[in-house]
């Protein structure tokens, strides 16, 4: 009888995790998308037509799609891509306990290593150059973040302040690259355009037979989602993941099974900057086949990126629907300011409500718990009734 | 393993709900894209603007693009929209969707829209693009460029500058013979800037010492007011600063040290800064809004002046100088005089203004 | 009437009835031990009556008239005063400060600590609670503190006193006096409920004696209707050997060699001076000793957790003296933490994933850097079987478990890797007793198959019924080793003071309050 009873009660700790793990991203994007329609109405548009032309924004219209023309859903995929890799960036570090806050400065460096290696590797055929900028771009993310995992490794330097440190100088530092030794020819705050040879090719050129039109989605995207589970792999199945796992656990107990906690550190914060790396890249072979000057580009996606990895619960797997989502906010934005007359800023908005949610998971089981106990005792009542 | 699986599921049927929930409202929402609600007619002429990360109310650029498109739509009675765009992903996003939504033309603002311009235009030939600030090679018969001669307008600033420090109107004017230019970057509008400067100071004071520098970079008022203060200990009375934001600084350098008076750019900043008109002499102005609104007019009249890139001088009121406000009662006439003929001089071709320096 | 009476309070978590309508008298100079299992709801239940948790359902009176305490607040406007296992002491205040802190008396406006200070020392004496009223917490013994948290609840004006596991952290003669006090202030008039598993406590000092299993009242007796066996079968609801049988050891070869060590400890002071020691193959030598006077940084210097200052360690006459942890285990020691839930377990892991903690790298579990599931999946099916480690599947989260089939986990995992030297620290921290009846045959076992085994436990009894050898530490050296046939009680807990070997006489200051204590 213990026995069942016990089983029952494990089965239950299931079921209440799975809601939690599950139940708390999804309620956190409901109860966000439901205040930003009041802030919405409470500034006199319309909710119902302002996320209708966001989704439309983002996905397109029956119409389109059968004609091929999947331009929407490609501009969402598109911005999913350097979200994607960036958010594995964070979830990595959040498995080992680190908070990689710094991962733009090592997007940048990915960035800049594309752009130059773009350049110097154009004679190349693509299917040589582009591992070979993929490679150094990762390289060059990894190395961006190996001083301060060194730091927090020998001095216990915390993280959180030394990439960051890290990510202004990348900022400052690739903002100098651009205006000086590798400036356009055409103007300042962008590099030269990069030779065909070297973009990753989009949708349309990969399946020309389903994208009719073309697409912004390319093949960074397809890397990105294989990366996503290769990192569950490494995560579930290795030693290294192992290790991880165990430090950003309890890295007490870790050590007493002889985890090297220093290396695991340094291992987490490195492959966490070369999954950052790597973000810059995709964005310049697939995007923007250049690097605009961060300065005034703002594009911010390694800070994006912790807010994927959040909503992802740093799941590896779940990073990659994480950053859909995300790119499918942002690509419906002006879809939305157009259709809508509601300001871009709102979806800024809508984005922080449901990082404000996740982080306020705490809240939300708080709020499940009562719920089942209210119904537990109504259950009670009725029993004794 | 069985709670991986779970996230995923979750977050695929968050992906899911949302997608089919709001296939249902888009379905209530109208066809039209018109902000009134009703049905504009077929012929109606709509224009555009995408906005960069500066966004509405920057007091510059994009302020001013917006002001030519709404002088449109009052003058001509056409439709209007900006779409403000938060990082250049956007650009590419809003580009297209206006173009699809029948905007004709639509402005792009800024150097860094130069990719996005080119790549739709050629994929939505129907639609015509202007480049605010653009110079495109090749463009297409739908891509406009409009540039704009900074030089000249820099040129009648430098007139300005190069008289009044030999003036006596004002306490601060010392007997040095020396102005100062702050650049922001050293990008072609502002080096043209700064040639039509030196020009126009030399021009009319051929002795005078002209000290240029720069800051590196657009936003960083602490180093404007650190470069203004050094062009004052120089002995700099008069200071022109061609550099967005970090210009801000270099105004309160010499406002605060009481030793030099400040010439703004792009936008009349007398307007724009706080309390300027004790410090600010005049603008070197960039009148964007007569450009959009002259490129819109020509379309609307059926002649879209695509295929090149235009650029807009005095000749065509796409660059000028700002009133004296405050200080029109002390600048002696011989400085308006003297502006007035550099203007008539450069608009009847008879001076031209040097880009670069020489 | 009796001074405090429960009637069915009941308590629901999600998934347990803590508390399953238990009803409870307290009378007016009684002495009430609640007597129970780790979980089998104590804690629970004076948690309530003293305003930290709402119950779910049943009825709480004082003095015959019904009361609905909501906050410890209420609880003390009553008269409940409660000392916590843990202590909720402000290190850097006097003790004064500490007792009056919440309560402070005041003139003008200004606190009144003339006196407050008197008050204090007029409790302490009429008690028998000896303890200087202007010494900083942080300077006094934990005995001293419980005195102090003792005092804070009187100051309080508490007539009925709820003490938690009150002995877990004190010496034999700190307990004696401890119940020197309970009778001293229920002789008063106080009325008192003893929470506690320790048999031999509620033999010596409660009154009656009330037991509970899984939420419930299973038994009421007096000591005199009962011995310890009786009550450990109320407890367990099964019989249960409380003595452990042992065969006499044959030591064999020295396995753990450690010769004048030398450790700092967190705050860099120095936690061991020069101390020596061997275990041999096939004994059980056990460190007893005051918490805090170097065995955990003995263990942690052993199994390389921390690095020694000067000195050596060896193993079967290899040096891992300054080897890391996983250089220890690979020489052949295991290590059952005396924190299970923080250095030993990874509660967020699978109980597959955790028995392979310290193997994680190694043939046959991995290779080339990849785990292989299926034979991790397998060894741990048959550690959990050959453990009797309760659970459903291997994979559940370590987390999930109990706390005596945590401990069950953790030596599966240390003893299945067939270490020559175990290290154990406190292996029956916080276990009910049939658990501790496990732990103790199974180290025994490892013993008779010819393991060295280091037992460091500040349970008295657990050494004594274990151990070969017995070694008393005291700030940092070992004070004193005796064999099995020699230890008593009385002579370790003399040791474990700070009694020299020599003379007899107290070394230190505080075996001298202690002794003033104990007579007043």
């Amino acid at each position: 009888m213990s026995e069942t009873h016990e089983a029952s009660v494990v089965r239950e700790n299931l079921w209440m995790k799975a809601l939690r793990t599950a139940g708390v991203p999804l309620l956190s994007v409901v109860l966000a998308m439901i205040i930003g329609s009041i802030i919405i109405k409470a500034s006199g548009m319309d909710p119902l037509l302002a996320w209708g032309a966001l989704l439309k924004g983002a996905f397109g219209s029956p119409d389109k799609w059968a004609a091929g023309n999947f331009r929407e859903f490609g501009d969402t995929i598109g911005r999913a891509t350097p979200l994607a890799f960036a958010g594995l960036a964070l979830a990595f570090g959040f498995r080992a306990n680190l908070f990689n806050i710094g991962a733009n400065g090592q997007l940048l460096l990915g960035s800049i290593t594309a752009a130059w290696l773009g350049l110097v590797l154009a004679g190349l055929p693509g299917v040589l150059s582009i591992p070979m900028i993929l490679i150094g771009s990762a390289l060059a993310g990894a190395a961006w973040a190996f001083i301060p995992a060194i730091l927090k490794a020998k001095v216990g330097a915390h993280e959180v302040i030394t990439t960051m440190m890290f990510s202004w100088i990348g900022l400052y530092l690739t903002s100098w690259i651009i205006a000086a030794p590798l400036k356009d020819a055409a103007g300042n705050s962008q590099t030269p355009m990069l030779a065909q040879s070297v973009w990753l090719p989009t949708f349309d050129k990969i399946l020309p037979g389903l994208f009719r039109t073309p697409v912004n989605a390319h093949l960074g995207f397809v890397i990105a989602v294989v990366l996503a589970v290769v990192v569950w792999w490494v995560l579930k199945r290795t030693t290294l993941g192992y290790g991880v796992r165990a430090v950003g656990f309890n890295q007490w107990a870790a050590q007493n099974g002889g985890i090297s906690i220093a290396k695991t550190t340094v291992y987490a914060l490195c492959i966490s900057g070369a999954l950052a790396g790597l973000a810059g890249a995709s964005e310049v072979l697939g995007t923007n086949h250049r690097m605009f000057d961060e300065v005034s580009a703002g594009s911010g996606f390694g800070f994006t990126g912790i807010a994927v990895a959040l909503l992802a619960k740093s799941h590896p797997v779940a990073v990659v629907f994480s950053a859909l989502l995300f790119g499918a906010l942002s690509a419906g934005a002006g879809m939305m300011q157009l259709t809508a007359n509601v300001s871009d800023r709102i979806i800024m908005i809508v984005q922080a409500l449901i990082i404000f949610f996740v982080g306020a998971e705490t809240v939300i089981t708080w709020f499940i718990k009562r719920r089942q106990k209210r119904a537990l005792e109504e259950k009670g009542a009725t029993d004794v009734a | 393993m069985k709670k991986s699986f779970r996230t995923i599921c979750a977050l695929f049927v968050v992906f899911a709900m949302a997608t089919v929930v709001l296939a249902g409202c888009s379905s209530t929402s109208t066809p039209s894209s018109s902000t009134t609600g009703t049905t504009p007619p077929a012929s109606t002429f709509k224009a555009a603007m995408v906005t960069d990360i500066g966004g509405l109310g920057d007091k510059s650029f994009n302020d001013l693009s917006w002001a030519g498109l709404e002088k449109a739509k009052t003058d001509l009675g056409i439709e209007t929209k900006v779409l403000s765009s938060k990082s250049i992903a956007d650009y590419e996003t809003n580009l297209t969707n206006l173009a699809s939504a029948g905007f004709s033309p639509v402005f792009a603002v800024g150097f860094l829209m130069t990719d996005a311009v080119s790549k739709i235009a050629s994929t939505t030939p129907d639609t015509n693009f202007g480049g605010i600030d653009i110079f495109f090679t090749n463009p297409p018969k739908n891509v406009v460029g409009l540039n704009f001669k900074e030089q000249e307008a820099g040129y009648l600033a430098g007139i300005v500058a190069g008289l009044a420090t030999k003036a006596s109107f004002d306490p601060r004017l010392n007997a040095q013979n020396v102005i100062g230019f702050v650049g922001g970057m050293p990008i072609p509008p502002v080096q043209r800037y700064e040639a039509g400067f030196v020009a126009g100071a030399k021009s009319v004071n051929p002795t005078v010492k002209v000290i240029s520098l720069y800051a590196g970079k657009f936003d960083d008022q602490a180093k404007g007011k650190e470069l203004g203060l050094s062009l004052i200990s120089q002995g700099a009375d008069v200071v022109f600063a061609a550099a967005g934001q970090t210009g801000i600084g270099t105004f309160t350098a010499c406002q605060q040290s009481k030793k030099a008076l400040f010439i703004g750019v792009d936008t009349d900043q007398f307007l724009t800064l706080t309390n300027p008109g004790d410090t600010i002499l005049t603008s070197a102005v960039k009148r964007i809004d007569n450009a959009v609104f002259s490129v819109v007019k020509k379309a609307k009249d059926g002649a879209f002046p695509g295929g090149q890139n235009l650029t807009f001088g005095l000749a065509d009121d796409g660059v000028g100088i700002a009133p004296y406000h405050d200080f029109d009662a002390k600048v002696p006439q011989a400085i308006k005089d003297a502006v007035d003929k550099a203007t008539a001089d450069i608009k009847a071709g008879t001076v031209t203004v040097p880009e670069t320096l020489k | 009437m009796p001074i405090l009476e429960l009637r069915d309070i009941t308590k629901i978590f999600p998934g347990v009835r803590a508390n399953d309508g238990v009803s409870l008298r307290l009378e007016r100079g009684e002495i009430v031990a609640l007597l129970g299992e780790n979980g089998a709801g104590k804690s629970t239940l004076m948690n309530v009556v003293y305003g930290l948790m709402a119950p779910d359902g049943g009825e709480v009176f004082v003095d015959g008239a019904q009361v609905h305490i909501k906050t410890p607040r209420d609880a003390i406007a009553l008269g409940i005063g409660m000392v916590h296992q843990h202590f909720m002491l402000v290190q850097t205040l006097t003790v004064t400060e500490n007792i009056i802190l919440g309560h402070e008396p005041s003139r003008f406006g200004v606190i009144d600590l003339v006196s407050a200070r008197s008050k204090v020392s007029d409790l302490s004496t009429r008690y028998g609670l000896k303890v200087d009223p202007d010494e900083r917490v942080a300077d006094l013994s934990v005995g001293m503190q419980q005195r102090v948290e003792i005092l804070k609840a009187l100051f309080q004006g508490a007539r009925i006193l709820i003490l938690d596991e009150p002995t877990a952290v004190l010496t034999p003669q700190e307990v004696r006096e401890l119940f020197g006090v309970v009778r001293s202030l229920v002789a008063e008039g106080l009325s008192v409920v003893l929470i506690t598993h320790k048999l031999d406590e509620v033999m010596g000092v409660a009154d009656r004696v009330v037991v509970m299993r899984d939420g419930r009242v299973v038994g009421e007796t007096t000591p005199a209707e009962t011995d310890q066996v009786g009550l450990a079968r109320m407890m367990v609801g099964r019989d249960v050997v409380l003595s452990v049988d042992k065969a006499p050891s044959k030591p064999g070869e020295t396995v753990l060699e450690v010769r004048d060590l030398a450790v700092l400890d967190d705050r860099r002071l120095e936690a061991l001076r020069c101390i020596s020691l061997v275990v041999r193959a096939g004994e059980v030598v056990g460190i007893a000793g005051v918490d805090g006077n170097g065995q955990r940084e003995l263990v942690e210097a052993i199994v390389g957790l921390r690095k020694p200052t000067s000195g050596s360690i060896s193993l079967r006459g290899k040096d891992i003296t300054h080897a890391a942890p996983h250089a220890t285990i690979h020489a052949g020691v295991s290590h059952v933490p005396e924190d299970r839930q923080r250095r030993g377990l990874v509660l967020e892991f699978d109980l597959a994933e955790n028995l392979v903690l310290g193997d994680q790298s190694d043939a046959p579990y991995a290779s080339a850097g990849i785990m292989h599931g299926r034979v991790i999946d397998e060894t741990a099916r048959e550690r959990i079987a050959d453990y009797d480690v309760r659970t459903p599947s291997i994979r559940v989260l370590a987390g999930n478990l109990s706390g005596g089939n945590q401990q069950k986990l953790v030596l599966a995992r240390e003893m299945g890797r067939d270490p020559d030297l175990l290290v154990a620290a406190q292996p029956t921290r916080g276990l009910d007793v049939g658990a501790i009846e496990f732990v103790h045959r199974r180290i025994l076992a490892e013993r008779d198959s010819g393991k060295a085994i280091l037992l460091v436990s500040m349970e008295l009894d657990e050494i004594m019924s274990l151990s070969d050898r017995i070694l008393v530490m005291y700030e940092g050296r070992v004070a004193a080793e005796l064999s099995s046939e020699e230890a008593d009680a009385e002579r370790i807990g003399y040791f474990m003071t700070g009694g020299s070997n020599k003379d007899g006489a107290p070394l230190q200051k505080p075996a001298t309050t202690v002794a003033e204590g104990g007579a007043s």
